[in-house]
């Protein structure tokens, strides 16, 4: 029997994308002479950095076949959490860091059990916690509230060698997750878990522990994602974080992931992130609504087809 | 045999599920570094007893003598850590992921604290592979390789568990031709590197070529075990089956009217190749053969359930197409599925709802269902196949196995079928209901319909079948008339392998 | 309907599957009588049984997609469509209403139709799907508004939300519809089917059934009755609005899920669903009533919907 493909079948979807966010920039640099400055490039990578970090963490939940609807409104959750405990204190700094994080855990955690021990589904699951997060963040407040130190927020715009240092940090995130997922065994069996779950615990990988641990990370990633909003907008403002999930969804299915887990790669969920970063920097308001929306669209269909 | 050759004793091994004895108190015994053939029809037991052996079944009662240390069972991961590996049917591996990564999976080589080592596993998986005479790339996706491949990947997924024991159930169902001499090569080999192997096959002149020994089950007992030396086909096949017929089968009229349904050289996306087929009014044609010999296969490209890649299908003369059930059903052709509880029934639904789906609209008056009608309907069914049943609200999950069976076919019965195709039909079936079926079919056949009947018990396809089809390897290899059919006739031709299909 | 176990006793945990929900709603009514009597004050009422109505049209389209193992996103991407059509068509002239309802419906048909399509032909995932097509319609309406919604909604269309004391229009058509599906889902063929193809696609297949026709269409029944919906909704509003959707959609899939009905399909149904909706609605008017932060609402729907998951798991088990 022949081998079913070669390398370029294999790939084809991240081909396809990273050559729509190649075309992209094309079209974005004729479209307009400051697009392909190094100022601009950097800005939109900074601007990746947001989805990209949620992404990321989704892509660890949906490579073991769950799901996580909930990181929207955790980002929110975190947004106002660290705002609210950092106060403009910078002494606050590390501790609201600290607890925000560990906040993010202590929630994918709680997922985790309850999937584990009362054998729901991961789409119920986090689907019952988006409502109760988001209403814990309503209930808090519905306005701005709270105030970021201002270091913190200068860190937003500090840059190391003319790119933010944002960018470095998302670089760091993508770095460590491949490194997970590839270099360890940890890796290997949130692969096997996605791929063939009775396979997996018939070689006596420990299930449950894998799902701690993608839906802890996941987690974590929202709240860390909240911080980086926190440094953008100086304030915690309960509007961030709508429809974040979806487009942390979109991001790593048009990326090549499954989502009926075992088959992804984070090269590919950095590219469907920028391919949605660049598409949504590209257009000016009412063009990129739409476009973004019919885009996103057609980019499923197209990345259906091939799946 | 001196006892420290022995490389397992299992003694007195006894299991039951839900009251069907699947083994009765069976012993076998094998040589170290022997390729020790498990043979005996379908439902033998050999599928329990390997169940038992590797640990995903317990043994009512009976003990594990392996490498000379008593258990009275075990867990899946002792038998693997003892050194007992089972490769089944349905390859344990997780096809997105790479050779290496499967061989290895759940045991990674790790370079410190959870961190892999690739290079020495990517080694190490050579190492195994070319121990066995094999190059793959190790780094190549499971899902890619073709099923020999893949079973070479489990091969060596055993021996990384250092197995002194690996029992192959089937293996030669999913090769081809050249495939298969591969996998002797690899047996010899793991033979000289003192394994022992338990090889389990229908396919008896294989049994034959690579056997050193072979032990005989038949209806979950112990027949023989002894050396392949001096041991003839005959002499196997005999212990294999004969047994007496003591059942009564109700008599057939023999009163086969016209054709209703051919078929000519039709094969599927799937085993079957080029089946040809006639049934006649009033007949009950047996289709035999060996789990994986294609009967199911064309049971389903029969109903439309598969696409025909090739070949027709004629109904009185006629030919048809059938794009799906929906078109055969149509046809007045039903199909009783091997496992009526993923295929046949809706568990969770009543019996009611289970019984009338097919004929919604005749017990609809207007758009809307009519009560009346319906019960009035299942009352019949109830009374024509004497089905018990508290109420027909009950869930179908709820009824026996034979009751169960009786729903699907009565279900089917209200489509007025003029061919009914039954896979197994009284699998799981009480001894009560057994007969209830069979003279339920008998008085079908009386009434015109033509019954294609599968089954793996033998004395159910001499006992009912007015004529016999044998099937193997997806062809059909011999037809036989009630009268001139024997049990070992049918196993002498299912057994055969591609070679000598006629 | 109730089932029997094998030894032909209702027990409890049966009925509990059956009709757990109504017993909630019904210790809600009770504990709300004590500590938010003005509940059942007249205007309350009327806004609640509005509020259920609007929501409760679109649960019913939402429980049978999900029957079939479905889930369907792109309601509130109907809703708005629904009343920007509306507004668009009808321009405000009072005798062009009736056929600006009829394009939307036959929009709204087509909406169901792709996300149909995408689930049977293409094999996408229900929410991939679903939300594909809630993208798509999104993106058409970008386009052909320019981000300015233009047209004028009829004043007349308000009628439909005329009421008398708690009773209105809305929630007797969500009542007809309910009667309509109930009889539909229970007593007709094609509910039969519905329910075999959602307990199990492989027989219903082989029992003869069009797997493939019977999820299309549910889908079709789905975005029409968002749109009757969002009729509703448009009139009640009286002009376009971007937002007049917003967590309709999940809601709709908490009431269904509430009600009773799974996830994994064939299980559950329209009286479970009705029973949920009422829940929801009345948790979150209780909240208001209470003074408390209307976006407490939240976080009850997630305790709710995680308790309401976890006792019927826990019912099945046992039954």
């Amino acid at each position: 029997m022949t081998p079913k493909s070669n390398f370029l079948q294999k790939h084809s979807l991240i081909i396809v994308v990273y050559s729509l966010v190649f075309v992209l920039i094309t079209v974005g640099s004729i479209y307009s002479e400051r697009f392909l400055t190094l100022r601009n490039l950097t800005n939109v990578l900074r601007q990746a950095a947001y989805l990209g970090t949620a992404a990321l963490g989704e892509m660890l939940v949906i490579l073991t076949a769950g799901i996580d609807l909930s990181i929207g409104s955790l980002v929110k959750l975190s947004v106002l959490v660290s705002a609210i405990l950092m106060d403009g204190n910078p002494d606050n700094v590390m501790m609201a860091v600290g607890l925000t994080l560990a906040l993010g855990l202590g929630v994918g955690l709680l997922h985790a059990f309850l999937i584990n021990e009362l054998n729901l589904s991961p789409f119920v699951v986090t689907f019952a916690s988006l409502f109760i997060l988001q209403g814990i963040s309503l209930t808090i407040t519905t306005k701005p509230i709270g105030r970021s130190s201002k270091d913190f927020l200068l860190l937003y715009s500090q840059k190391f060698l003319e790119v933010p240092i944002i960018v470095y940090f998302f670089g760091l995130v993508t770095l460590l997750v491949a490194f997970l997922l590839n270099m360890t065994v940890f890796g290997k069996h949130v692969y096997a878990v996605g791929g063939n779950l009775t396979v997996a615990e018939l070689s006596g990988i420990p299930v449950k522990k894998i799902r701690y641990g993608v839906y802890g990370i996941c987690s974590l990633l929202a709240a860390v994602t909240g911080l980086l909003w926190l440094m953008r907008m100086g304030v915690g403002d309960p509007v961030i974080g709508k429809e974040l999930e979806l487009n942390a969804i979109i991001a790593v299915v048009i990326g090549g992931t499954s989502l009926f887990g075992g088959r992804g790669t984070v090269t590919g969920v950095i590219g469907g992130v920028l391919l949605l970063t660049f598409t949504d920097n590209l257009l000016g308001t009412w063009s990129k609504s739409i476009c973004e929306r019919v885009g996103q669209g057609l980019n499923f269909c197209c990345c259906c087809r091939s799946l | 045999m001196k006892d420290d050759q022995l490389i397992l004793e299992m003694n007195n091994i006894s299991k039951s599920f839900s009251g069907v004895k699947a083994l009765d108190d069976v012993s076998i015994r094998c040589k170290k570094g022997s390729v020790h053939a498990l043979v005996g029809e379908n439902g033998a037991g050999k599928s329990t007893l390997i169940k038992i052996l590797s640990g995903a079944q317990r043994p009512d009662k009976g003990t594990i003598c392996f490498k000379g240390k008593n258990y009275e069972s075990f867990s899946t991961r002792e038998a693997l850590s003892v050194g007992i590996s089972v490769i089944y049917q349905e390859l344990a591996l997780v096809s997105e992921m790479s050779v290496v990564e499967n061989i290895f999976l759940g045991r990674e080589i790790r370079r410190t604290v959870g961190i892999i080592d690739s290079a020495r596993m990517r080694q190490e998986a050579n190492r195994l592979l070319e121990q066995m005479g094999i190059k793959i790339n190790v780094n190549r996706e499971v899902g890619e390789l073709s099923v020999a491949y893949q079973q070479m990947v489990e091969i060596s997924k055993a021996l990384s568990r250092n197995a002194d024991l690996i029992v192959m159930d089937e293996p030669s169902a999913i090769l081809a031709g050249h495939e298969l001499e591969q996998l002797f090569r690899i047996i010899q080999s793991l033979k000289d590197n003192g394994v022992t192997i338990i090889y389990i096959s229908h396919r008896l002149e294989e049994v034959f070529r690579i056997a050193d020994e072979v032990t005989v089950l038949k209806d979950g007992q112990h027949v023989v075990t002894r050396s392949m030396e001096g041991l003839s086909r005959a002499e196997l096949v005999s212990a294999m089956v004969g047994r007496k017929l003591e059942e009564v089968f109700p008599q057939s009229l023999n009163k086969a009217g016209e054709c209703v349904l051919e078929a000519h050289g039709i094969s599927t996306d799937t085993i079957l190749q080029k089946v040809n087929l006639k049934l006649h009014r009033g007949e009950i044609v047996g289709l035999a053969g060996m789990v994986g010999s294609g009967r199911t296969e064309l049971a389903r490209a029969l109903f439309g359930a598969d696409k025909l890649t090739s070949g027709e299908i004629k109904l009185m003369g006629e030919r048809v197409e059938f794009s799906s059930p929906a078109d055969a059903i149509r046809k007045k052709i039903s199909l009783v599925p091997e496992d009526r509880k993923q295929q046949g029934l809706f568990t969770a639904l009543p019996i009611k709802n289970n019984i009338t789906l097919p004929i919604l609209k005749k017990v609809s008056r207007w758009f809307l269902l009519n009560r009346k009608m319906e019960s009035s309907l299942v009352e019949s069914s109830k009374k024509q196949l004497s089905i018990s049943m508290a109420s027909e609200h009950l869930d179908v999950q709820f009824l026996s196995g034979g009751n169960q069976q009786k729903v699907v076919l009565a279900k089917w019965l209200h489509t007025k079928p003029e061919v009914i195709i039954m896979d197994e039909p009284t699998r799981g079936v009480d001894v009560g209901a057994k007969f209830e079926i069979y003279q339920l079919m008998r008085r079908l056949t009386e009434e015109g319909i033509a019954i294609l009947m599968i089954s793996s018990e033998l004395p159910e396809i001499l006992g009912l079948s007015d004529r016999i089809l044998v099937m193997s390897e997806g062809r059909i290899v011999v037809e036989l008339e009630h009268a001139e059919a024997s049990e070992e006739k049918i196993i002498e031709y299912a057994t055969m392998g591609e070679s000598k299909a006629a | 309907m109730m089932g029997y176990t094998e030894s032909n006793h209702l027990t409890f945990k049966k009925i509990f599957a059956a009709y757990g929900v109504y017993l909630a709603l019904l210790i809600l009514l009770i504990v709300a009588s004590f500590i938010t009597p003005d509940l059942f004050d007249e205007e309350t009422l009327a806004v609640l049984f509005r509020q259920s109505a609007q929501l409760g049209i679109i649960a019913i389209g939402q429980t049978m997609v999900m029957l079939v193992a479905g889930l369907d996103l792109s309601v509130g991407g109907v809703i708005v469509m629904t009343s920007m059509v509306v507004a668009e068509v009808s321009n405000g002239r009072d005798e062009l209403i009736p056929l600006s309802i009829l394009v939307a419906l036959i929009l709204g048909a087509l909406i169901g139709l792709g996300n149909g399509l995408l689930i049977t032909k293409r094999k996408v995932p229900p929410l991939v799907a679903t939300l594909v097509m809630l993208f798509l319609v999104q993106g058409a309406q970008q386009a052909f508004t320019r981000g300015v919604p233009s047209g004028f909604v009829p004043e007349t269309l308000g009628i439909v939300n005329q009421s008398w004391g708690f009773l209105s229009i809305p929630l007797m058509v969500w009542f007809a519809l309910n009667a309509v599906f109930l009889v539909l889902l229970r007593m007709t063929p094609f509910g039969r089917r519905v329910y075999a193809v959602g307990s199990n696609a492989d027989a219903a297949r082989l029992s003869g059934l069009s797997v493939h026709r019977i999820k299309i269409a549910v889908y079709i029944l789905a975005s029409c009755l968002a749109v009757i919906s969002g009729v509703i909704l448009t009139g009640y509003v009286g002009y376009v609005d971007r937002f007049i959707a917003t967590g309709l959609d999940l809601d709709s899939v908490a009431a269904a899920v509430v009600g009773g009905t799974a996830f994994y399909g064939g299980k559950g149904g329209l009286l479970g669903t009705i029973a949920g909706v009422l829940i929801i609605q009345i948790l979150s008017t209780m909240v208001v009533l209470l003074g408390l932060d209307a976006q407490t609402q939240f976080i009850i729907k997630g305790l709710v919907i995680l308790a309401a998951v976890s006792l019927y798991g826990l019912a099945q088990k046992q039954a």
